[in-house]
């Protein structure tokens, strides 16, 4: 094999992580997150059929500084999720697949995700 | 038929065909998702607190009960789908990678079960 002294690729020393990278491993990172956030939704509804005592209890927790940031982390992987979630329902559509355009997009998603995320916090608190 | 057959077309890992249903459960599933979530999160941003009485008045309106079932009963759907695909991409060893699916999806037929029974309950009030 002739290399003639190009590159090999990957090469690492010189490698640009793409911003494209970080949307598809977030998607999944979100995705999970949520499956696990999703049992603290079904303890909320528990809660509330077991009596006020319970409920109370769970109120304890979510108001914790930890459920707090939990809740927050959650909030985020919903808004990300969702909107990355439409962004590949556009790529099925087969439309959007080009370089810039799935640059741009991955940096969408991304920034609108943390706009839902403080705009849903500063009108519920 | 073998029975390995059968168990993989159980849990939607055997062919091809039953890939594409995956992919269009996966994307049906998640524009269900998405309409009642994003119910769910205006809903939220619109009730008075979280107090017991204020999620207890919200739970028992009837529109809001259904609109709960629906949600709790499609995101369970379309989380079981996508922890399938990552199980089935990350866990490697031909036993574990079937309890994994397995216990994934008793798991998640247990959450919507129990928030189901959970909501049916509050609304009925008893």
């Amino acid at each position: 094999m002739s290399n003639n002294g190009r590159p090999l690729s990957p090469h690492l020393s010189i490698y640009r992580w793409p911003i494209t990278m970080t949307t598809s491993i977030l998607h999944r990172v979100t995705g999970i997150a949520l499956s696990i956030g999703s049992i603290v939704l079904v303890a909320w509804l528990f809660g509330v059929a077991m009596g006020a005592e319970s409920y109370a209890i769970f109120l304890s927790y979510m108001d914790s500084i930890l459920g707090r940031v939990l809740l927050i982390g959650w909030s985020f992987a919903f808004f990300f999720h969702l909107s990355n979630g439409v962004r590949h329902l556009v790529w099925d559509s087969g439309r959007g697949f080009e370089k810039s355009t799935a640059n741009a997009s991955a940096w969408f998603v991304l920034i609108l995700a943390v706009i839902l995320t403080a705009l849903f916090w500063w009108i519920r608190l | 038929m073998s029975l390995r057959a059968l168990l993989g077309q159980v849990l939607g890992c055997d062919n091809a065909k039953g890939a594409t249903a995956h992919f269009w459960a996966q994307r049906l599933s998640g524009i269900g998702t998405l309409i009642a979530g994003l119910w769910f999160i205006f809903s939220i941003l619109g009730i008075p607190g979280f107090g017991y009485a204020d999620a207890l008045a919200f739970i028992t309106t009837p529109l809001n009960g259904v609109m709960l079932l629906l949600l709790v009963v499609v995101m369970a759907y379309h989380s079981n789908l996508g922890v399938q695909v990552v199980v089935e991409d990350y866990v490697h060893g031909h036993g574990l990678k079937l309890t994994a699916l397995i216990l994934s999806r008793f798991a998640h037929m247990f959450l919507a079960v129990a928030a189901v029974y959970a909501i049916i309950k509050i609304g009925l009030g008893v």
